[in-house]
């Protein structure tokens, strides 16, 4: 990199150094170990930028800008999302712990659903300021009750962990069940199935809480 | 705005112009299906919110060549009908190649990101085949501001390609 050789490894590797420049080059290459690096660096380049299609060549070169799409899409994906979502969210398929015992006694039956099932209803949220929503639908299954639920959050990404939990709070006071706790990473719909071992007239109201415990959306069957 | 919005927003302002070029390049200029494909290929990006994962680098790669198989599925089923079969578009005609074709895509998008006097002696001295000398004397500076500015843009393209996944 030194004696006036500083810039040379990249004109040599695209075959732009004139014979005698190339051949002094070759000659101080030799000896020194940070040309050689450069050179290393940048030999598959010329590779790649044989790669470019030739009909490519002239808007690439003069740094044409790419012509501004007509109009944003954002608005239109925007409505694919909403209707996606009404018809179809992603599912995890969760059965929890409370649930297992009874699963395992029902066997495969615990999942039949007996009626047919009631509508998904909205939670509410504990304030305006709670950055989540989430619906549910209950339905009699043998040996308690099947939770459909669906929670997305709204807030912002920032990067932060977050769990959220989701409780069933039985009537009269008794211990809530935890029915399962999900990371909020994504903007997307988190979808949980469980079974949960209480009749639906037993449940008191579902709840989604934050890690700390702190009540963030309730639903009321 | 929702976050899903904000998201979406985000991508659409860092993309859509760069996904909209290759779109119009693979329609062959028609605007249209330019924007559905992009619209198509926003959606996809949302459903995989994975892509977007800052640990994974530029989600570029991952865009153009879902952007080229939704074009793709879109010319087979196309192709059926008779009736539109005439606006073939050749480079999709070999589907075994399409990292290669998406690779030479996104050379082609490191080089527009490249200042104009990079771009300029690059042009000189790899694809017209220009020496040093030659260079120098078409662009009317001297040969070391040529040979400095071919080292600069050469790590400059580096850059850019490995910001976009691309190695040699």
């Amino acid at each position: 990199m030194t004696d006036g050789f500083a810039h040379d490894a990249a004109p040599y590797v695209l075959g732009a150094l004139g014979p005698e420049d190339r051949r002094a080059f070759e000659e101080h290459l030799e000896g020194c170990a940070p040309c050689q690096a450069e050179v290393r660096g940048f030999a598959g380049l010329p590779g790649l930028l044989s790669r470019l299609p030739a009909g490519e060549l002239p808007a690439a070169l003069a740094g044409e800008a790419e012509p501004p799409g007509p109009v944003s899409v954002v608005p239109a994906v925007m409505a694919r999302i909403r209707s996606e979502r009404r018809s179809r969210t992603r599912r995890a398929v969760l059965v929890a712990a409370a649930a297992a015992v009874i699963a395992g006694a029902a066997g495969a039956a615990a999942t039949e659903v007996l009626d047919r099932p009631a509508a998904a209803v909205a939670f509410t949220p504990a304030s305006a300021e709670v950055p989540a929503s989430a619906e549910a639908r209950l339905t009699d299954v043998p040996g308690g009750t099947r939770i459909d639920m669906t929670c997305r959050y709204e807030g912002e990404l920032d990067g932060r962990a977050r769990e959220y939990v989701l409780l069933a709070v039985p009537k009269g006071g008794g211990e809530p069940a935890r029915l399962g706790s999900w990371p909020v990473l994504t903007a997307a719909d988190y979808g949980m199935v469980v079974v949960v071992p209480m009749p639906r007239g037993q449940i008191d109201r579902l709840q989604v809480t934050n890690a700390t415990g702190r009540s963030l959306l309730t639903l009321r069957p | 705005m929702g976050a899903d919005e904000q998201l979406l927003r985000v991508l659409h302002d860092e993309h859509a112009p760069a996904l909209w070029g290759y779109a119009m390049r693979l329609t062959g200029g028609d605007a249209g299906r330019a924007q559905d494909a992009v619209q198509e290929t926003l959606l996809r990006a949302w459903r995989h919110p994975d892509v977007l994962d800052d640990g994974r680098g530029s989600p570029r790669p991952w865009l153009f060549t879902t952007l080229r198989n939704v074009l793709i599925d879109e010319w087979r089923a196309r192709k059926i009908r008779p009736e539109v079969v005439t606006d073939e578009l050749p480079e999709l005609s070999t589907p075994d190649h399409a990292d290669a074709a998406v690779q030479s895509w996104l050379v082609a998008d490191a080089l527009r990101q490249l200042s104009p006097q990079h771009r300029e002696v690059l042009l000189e001295c790899y694809y017209r085949g220009c020496s040093v000398a030659q260079a120098a004397q078409r662009l009317g500076v001297p040969p070391g501001t040529v040979k400095s500015r071919t080292y600069y843009a050469l790590r400059a393209l580096r850059l850019a390609l490995e910001e976009r996944g691309v190695t040699a």
